[in-house]
């Protein structure tokens, strides 16, 4: 098994796919950080300089405005021109130049998984799947009659291989954005009137994980799917139709609530730790009720539970069928 | 290993039509038998007879709907993983990964049986491919690739080889070389199955050969006997006699089946050679040739699946 396992892993990184895939990523994030870097400024007291500039052409423009408007309206609707308005003061025109590496590392991250699952998704699908419309897994199958061990050994390499890749990404773009918090910007927080923000450190780790689980997930329906039907736009097209066209059918039953039972919800959940839905209910008096009662939670956990156990189902479906029929 | 590197007996294998089209049955009952010891065995049968789906069936590909399997004496599809070590398989064309090189290719297959990575330049040279092993295999031609299915099938040193149409693609020379390639192999050993459709290169190489059709054995065994099979019970001697016409005329009062033919008599269903000389002899005719008349392998395989594919129905296993 380790012998097949090391050379699938050394095929998927030697796939063209793999390394174009490696290649776009990193041209991506390079577009990110250049960007980034091209917003980003230290230069705070210029910006408020240009806050208070901003500030002082509102104020003579609302008193002109003021002027216009008294000019025209009776004496007695003056206070329609909002005669007692106060001009905003500069502080309302100020936005803090600088990137703040603490209020974007989650978003990073988030984005990270989003474009990990997708490349993760096709990479599953087009490892075996190609293999398959080639006749190569055939072929191994004359080498390695077991066919369990074959397909786990495909399975490990392409979902730890997406989740290494992801990874691998996620963290130069985490280092590109703080050398640009470092140079341009700041790595502490610029959000005054947020709620505090405790164990930023720890939940951004937890994020982290489980965003490499959704990657993981989402590989492995890739493969599972490939397994099955043996070919990878075939099993492109039943994922991405699933999760667009048939769940969006599929979650419109009973008035939409269905949606929140589905996969995507799943898999949201386990990627911001939770997701939340309303469930209107009506009281006796016929007012419907709005507070923390009538929201429903699905925590990551539960979520991540779920998601496996669907994912384990997918493939109790591949592996079957995998051993049962024949290979022509 | 010792034991009997292919047995099976009454294979029986139906695929599902499409819709609501009829299963094909791809083998009927299909029995084989090949020795080992250093022996090819040919494997020969109209196209759908059912020889594809054998060669898949022994190396797990597909699985019997009834019958039984043992290679080496050990139950196929069961106990597969212990025999594989020491079968190599070239099952129809070969199939690798087109943007690899002809040796990353062999050289993934090398490590999956974790054989040591010469072997794999070894195998190369064998099928005279070394110049272009670092090629991209979608660069290659189908005689190219060909040789890379043959060196992938031999990495393994296998005690017993399953080759389908190995020739497929290859130039004459190419062909030249698998053949004193399998004689080579099998002076060294190996048990090869070859399945094939040049019966030239059959009679040339197999020291064995089994005849299908429709799914079904139709006649096994040293070549030399399913061509004397095929060309019915007992031998067929041309005779060159002065006098055709008496000739013809003694064999016949003798009991003979006789014919004239091209100037010469063709005696069929004759046990012994003696019997015409002797008939002969006795009315003061004396011959002045007599040779056995062998039939062909193409014309035994003709005989025997009567043209058309359709076999003649004699199952005779010498």
């Amino acid at each position: 098994m380790n012998r097949l396992l090391s050379v699938e892993f050394r095929r998927f990184f030697a796939r063209r796919l793999t390394r174009w895939s490696c290649v776009a990523l990193l041209l991506g994030i390079a577009a990110i950080g250049i960007g980034t870097f091209a917003t980003s400024s230290t230069d705070v007291a210029g910006a408020h300089r240009s806050a208070a500039q901003r500030a002082d052409r509102f104020a003579v423009q609302q008193q002109k405005a003021r002027q216009d408007c008294l000019a025209t309206v009776p004496p007695d609707q003056a206070d329609q021109c909002g005669i007692d308005e106060q001009a905003p003061p500069p502080a309302a025109f100020y936005s803090d130049p600088r990137f703040s590496f603490h209020d974007h590392v989650r978003d990073l991250i988030e984005t990270g998984c989003v474009i990990g699952s997708l490349l993760g998704l096709i990479l599953g699908a087009s490892l075996i799947g190609a293999e398959w419309q080639a006749g190569t897994f055939a072929s191994l199958l004359t080498w390695e009659p077991r066919r369990l061990r074959v397909a786990a050994a495909k399975v490990t390499a392409v979902v730890l291989g997406s989740l290494a890749i992801v990874t691998v990404a996620t963290v130069v773009l985490l280092g590109v954005e703080s050398l640009v918090a470092a140079t341009h910007g700041t790595f502490a927080t610029l959000v005054t009137d947020g709620p505090p923000q405790s164990h930023f450190a720890k939940q951004t780790w937890a994020l982290a994980g489980r965003a490499g689980l959704v990657v993981m997930l989402v590989t492995g329906i890739g493969a599972a799917l490939a397994l099955l039907l043996r070919h990878t736009v075939a099993s492109l097209g039943v994922a991405i139709g699933y999760l667009i066209v048939g769940e969006g059918i599929i979650g419109s039953l009973r008035h939409g609530d269905v949606r929140h039972h589905l996969l995507q919800s799943r898999l949201d959940a386990l990627l911001h730790g939770r997701y939340e839905w309303f469930i209107p209910t009506r009281a006796p008096d016929g007012s419907i009720g709005f507070g923390p009662e009538h929201v429903a939670v699905v925590h990551a956990l539960n979520a991540g539970v779920e998601a496996l156990i669907f994912v384990a189902l997918l493939y109790a479906v591949a592996l079957t069928i995998l051993q049962r029929r024949d290979v022509t | 290993m010792t034991a009997t590197p292919v047995e099976v007996r009454a294979l029986t294998k139906s695929y599902r039509g499409r819709l609501r089209a009829a299963r094909h049955k791809a083998l009927d009952g299909l029995d084989l038998t090949v020795d080992g010891g250093g022996r090819v065995h040919g494997f020969l049968g109209p196209n759908g007879s059912g020889k594809t789906t054998t060669l898949r069936a022994l190396i797990g590909l597909v699985r019997a709907d009834s019958g039984q399997v043992r290679m080496f004496g050990r139950s196929v599809p069961h106990e597969l993983p212990a025999v594989v070590p020491d079968v190599g398989a070239l099952i129809e064309a070969p199939q690798f990964f087109r943007n690899f090189s002809g040796r990353r290719n062999l050289r993934y297959l090398n490590d999956v049986a974790g054989l040591p990575p010469a072997r794999v330049d070894e195998v190369l040279e064998l099928v005279d491919l070394t110049d272009r092993a670092d090629d991209l295999v979608k660069g290659y031609s189908l005689g190219m690739r060909q040789r890379l299915g043959i060196a992938a099938a031999l990495l393994k040193q296998p005690g017993l080889l399953l080759l389908d149409e190995p020739s497929n693609g290859l130039d004459p020379a190419g062909i030249r070389d698998v053949r004193s390639l399998l004689r080579r192999l099998a002076g060294e050993g190996t048990t090869v199955l070859l399945s094939s459709h040049l019966l030239a290169e059959v009679e040339q190489v197999c020291d064995e050969v089994t005849i299908v059709a429709h799914g079904r054995t139709i006649a096994s065994g040293p070549v030399r006997d399913v061509l004397s099979q095929a060309s019915g019970s007992g031998g067929r001697l041309r005779v060159r006699v002065p006098d055709l016409q008496a000739g013809q005329r003694t064999l016949a009062l003798a009991g003979l089946a006789v014919a004239a033919d091209d100037g010469q008599l063709l005696v069929t269903g004759v046990d012994d050679p003696s019997t015409v000389t002797r008939v002969l002899a006795e009315s003061g005719i004396y011959l002045s040739e007599l040779t056995p008349d062998r039939v062909g392998l193409e014309e035994a395989f003709l005989l025997l699946t009567d043209e058309t594919g359709h076999e003649t129905g004699q199952k005779a296993t010498t």
